[in-house]
């Protein structure tokens, strides 16, 4: 179980979080800074869900949502290129 | 590696495509994405991954995850599974910056 992934774009898997965890982190902030998780190319669109469910037991509240983590805009990644040929066609 | 008969779908005749993948040539058909049409070349491992050299392919297949990221000639990087393929595009696992 330990090596199952559960951040696929920094490659942090299971056993890393539950380190952290036992070394005392409490939020799902804090194991992001801790090992990276959900900072990689997708910006944890495949493991912000997973992480907070994880982290759901060390809080009175639970499962937070929206998530605690910081959800970054633009939703997509768009390029400066279409976006102005996206102006051009309007 | 593609349905031929479907219940449902009609599967009609589509235009062959040449693209190359790390300086490999292919053949897909009109309309495929990078993805698909490489894995109709049963080429599944589309990238290494940078800390422990893991094999990565699709793996949400709808453009959220952003495994499947290729680097295209004059493009840059892009999700395999939502960039149709044309005629001599050229595609590399790795990125290769700006030329």
């Amino acid at each position: 179980m330990k090596d199952v992934i559960i951040c696929r774009c920094e490659e942090v898997s299971l056993g890393d979080i539950e380190d952290a965890k036992e070394n005392g982190l409490k939020t799902s902030q804090e194991i992001k800074m801790a090992t990276r998780l959900g900072m990689g190319m997708c910006q944890g669109r495949i493991c912000r869900s997973l992480i907070d469910l994880y982290m759901s037991d060390q809080t009175p509240q639970g499962l937070l949502q929206p998530s605690s983590l910081t959800v970054h805009v633009p939703v997509r990644p768009v390029s400066l290129c279409q976006l102005a040929a996206k102006g051009d066609r309007a | 590696m593609r349905i031929q008969h479907h219940p449902i779908v009609t599967i009609s005749p589509k235009k062959q495509v040449t693209f190359y993948f790390n300086e490999q040539i292919y053949k897909g058909l009109e309309g495929d994405t990078i993805a698909a049409a490489l894995w109709a070349n049963q080429v599944t491992t589309l990238r290494h991954t940078e800390k422990n050299n893991m094999g990565r392919s699709l793996f949400c297949g709808i453009g959220n995850c952003f495994d499947c990221r290729v680097y295209i000639k004059n493009q840059g990087m892009v999700r395999a599974c939502n960039v149709p393929i044309v005629e001599g595009l050229e595609v590399f696992s790795t990125d290769r910056g700006i030329d």
